[in-house]
């Protein structure tokens, strides 16, 4: 089972940007006791306690998406990406134009294999059809240039409570902060926990840079997606880590190297926990990176995910279920960080 | 926006092809609310006809889907499956997908090519081993499908897998509807209705009804099916002529071979006369009724957009207007016989 918030999370759309219906969902769901502020960026920031040690949690609030660049005369548009996606997964998609007067359905054609099928398509020469036939009626239907565009997606279990999601990335590191919010607002916090609900990671961690420019964390722990493969399939040379097989520490990816004292704390804290987890290399980068560069021991702590940026996402739900708890025993150890910095 | 009447359901029940059962079996028991004789074969073909006499109409329309079928299992858990249809790897890589397993549904995803560069398709179902696989009712030799939920949009569109073709079968139905109701007059005609199991792999219901029908009284064979329309990203016009909202496509000539011209210019002449657009074109493909060799035939299409993937898109007025066109070529065509001495005359 998919818990509510979590499915509620995985559905809203948010592409790079435009994530302002995210936010107001997870300021809704925010406990009653706390503060929250938004900062100038869009990024959502909820402070527990006082002084330091000073942790940060951090998950993404944005989704990689596209953007509405034109309307042509037949009333197709033109869009263009936002975040990293593989052209080869955009044809023959469902998708939703986010317009003024509301969500509209539209389609990402795809050319039949009677044709030629999708192989040769250019990125360039993919509309979406929001089933009208001229630019008036777009326009009529509230569609303008500069409105995104999210991928239709529907969250669904698979077998070994494995689920399917194209938001996996960064939605249950949104949910696992807000449960750990939720723990943070009923303990005795002894020194301070920052959350944060950024914007903009997937287009260059614009979120989190302004958040590094503005406040300084002794400890910041993003908590973000680890790109994994089956194991024993394929052929690259990162860390294939197992779904189901906990959460991940991820010690080395394009951004950053993780700090080695913080993963062995980390490691220590699941063990006496009882939660299994794993450590890995893979591609990308996280909102740890500016942190990191502003001083902050940073290790991101990530959730397995097969088949990131893609319709196919799928991650483990204890994997998620056993993050957020990692979260709340770091919490309640929080006055170990004085023998780290 | 009003939804297509039998259509939701029709497309609900996945029927990939040679896994057509769940299907006819939901076709007979709708068909069973009129007084009709229906007939069904070993391969899943279903049939019956409406009327009665010297003309003899039969009318196609396919019961099967692009899909796929497991077909080996790996000690990693992925699962090899092979292609049923005609499939492009671009509108199935990636994809979430389902499978039909002994214990039922199974959902999975389609590695991305990203993951998975090679031509075969390759499904992880979350587990993590062939035994955990089987364990959870998964086999080979089982149905998959791409997961899709139909969408209607913009009073217009409709967006859903398998449109290609239950937009056919659900026309026919709506005929047998029509002449229930009294709206639809058979003047010394009889109409078969044949719903085919097998197109997308050659056809193979229809070449079963064309050993055991007899087809020799048979006056005209039309296959009512999906072509693909030029309203796709990425295609230019010379790729396809048809459009999306302007009427069905009648196929002057196809893979197959040429048209009968007198069916073709005979179908004209009704959308003529009753203000029913329509769209000739020369088609890439073939079609069911040409495999009832000797008897007069003719196809015509619905305008289907990205066909053959999980968001074939279709004009909802396309649908409207084939059911108008197909009503009066079954009330005109005994009398455009009358008369004529063979179809040359």
């Amino acid at each position: 089972m998919i818990d509510d918030r979590l499915k509620r999370l995985l559905t809203i759309s948010g592409v790079s940007g435009f994530e302002d219906a995210v936010r107001e969902y997870l300021v809704s769901e925010l406990p009653e006791s706390v503060d929250y502020r938004i900062d100038r960026v869009g990024n959502l920031i909820v402070k527990v306690g006082e002084g330091s040690p000073a942790l940060l949690y951090v998950a993404h609030m944005d989704e990689i998406g596209f953007l509405v660049t034109g309307i042509c005369d037949d009333g197709f548009l033109k869009f263009q990406r936002i975040g990293t996606i593989d052209a080869s997964i955009v044809a023959g998609t469902s998708v939703t134009v986010h317009t003024k007067n509301g969500h509209v359905p539209g389609v990402i054609g795809i050319r039949p294999p009677h044709l030629g099928g999708g192989q040769g398509l250019e990125f360039d020469s993919l509309v979406i059809d929001v089933g009208v036939d001229s630019r008036q009626e777009a326009v009529a239907l509230g569609v303008e240039p500069l409105q995104s565009v999210s991928f239709v997606r529907t969250p669904v279990t698979m077998a070994q409570n494995n689920v399917n999601c194209r938001t996996l990335d960064d939605r249950f590191g949104c949910y696992v902060l807000l449960k750990a919010c939720h723990y943070a607002a009923s303990a005795n916090v002894r020194g301070s926990v920052t959350f944060v609900w950024s914007v903009q990671e997937e287009v260059g961690l614009r979120g989190a840079r302004a958040l590094a420019n503005e406040l300084n964390f002794d400890v910041a722990i993003p908590v973000d997606a680890y790109a994994t493969s089956v194991p024993s399939h394929g052929n690259n040379s990162y860390t294939p880590v197992a779904l189901g097989g906990g959460p991940v520490l991820r010690m080395f990816d394009h951004g950053s190297i993780a700090s080695l004292p913080l993963a062995q704390w980390l490691t220590r804290i699941a063990a006496d926990s009882g939660i299994t987890i794993q450590a890995g290399s893979t591609g990308g980068e996280t909102d740890g990176v500016p942190l990191q560069e502003s001083g902050a021991h940073m290790v991101p702590l990530a959730v397995g995910i097969r088949y990131l940026h893609s319709l196919a996402e799928t991650a483990n739900l204890d994997d998620i279920e056993n993050c957020a708890k990692l979260l709340n025993c770091v919490i309640d150890r929080l006055t170990e960080i004085d023998a780290l910095v | 926006m009003k939804r297509l009447s039998a259509l939701d359901t029709l497309i609900q029940i996945p029927a990939a092809s040679g896994f057509e059962r769940p299907i006819a079996d939901w076709l007979v028991s709708y068909l069973d609310q009129y007084d009709l004789q229906i007939h069904r074969d070993a391969i899943e073909n279903v049939w019956t006809s409406i009327g009665t006499g010297d003309t003899k109409i039969a009318l196609f329309a396919h019961l099967d889907e692009l899909g796929f079928v497991t077909t080996r299992l790996h000690p990693n858990g992925l699962v090899s499956c092979a292609c049923l249809g005609n499939w492009d790897k671009f509108a199935y890589s990636g994809r979430p997908v389902i499978l039909q397993g002994t214990n039922g549904p199974l959902n999975g995803v389609s590695l991305p090519m990203s993951a998975n560069p090679d031509t075969a398709m390759l499904v992880d179902f979350g587990v993590s081993s062939d035994k955990e696989f089987r364990a959870n009712g998964g086999e080979v030799l089982q149905p998959v499908w791409l997961r899709r939920d139909s969408v209607a949009y913009n009073g217009k569109r409709l967006v859903s897998r398998a449109l290609d073709n239950r937009l056919g079968a659900c026309a026919l139905l709506e005929m047998i509807e029509l002449f229930a109701c009294g709206n639809l007059e058979l003047e010394d005609t009889e109409v078969i209705f044949i719903w085919t199991a097998q197109e997308e792999v050659g056809f193979r219901g229809t070449k079963v009804l064309a050993n055991t029908m007899d087809l020799s009284t048979l006056s005209v064979a039309v296959s009512i099916d999906a072509y693909p329309a030029v309203h796709t990203s990425g295609m230019k016009p010379h790729e396809g002529e048809p459009v999306l909202g302007h009427g069905p496509v009648l196929r002057g000539a196809d893979y197959e071979g040429v048209s009968t011209n007198a069916v073709v210019q005979r179908v004209i002449d009704i959308a003529s006369e009753h203000c029913i657009p329509l769209q000739c074109t020369f088609a890439r493909g073939n079609n069911q009724a040409s495999v009832f060799r000797g008897v007069p035939w003719g196809a015509m299409d619905f305008p289907v957009a990205s066909l053959h993937s999980a968001v074939e898109t279709i004009d909802v007025r396309d649908y409207q207007n084939m059911k108008k066109l197909l009503k009066q070529i079954i009330e005109q065509w005994c009398s455009l016989e009358k008369g004529r001495k063979g179809w040359y005359t």
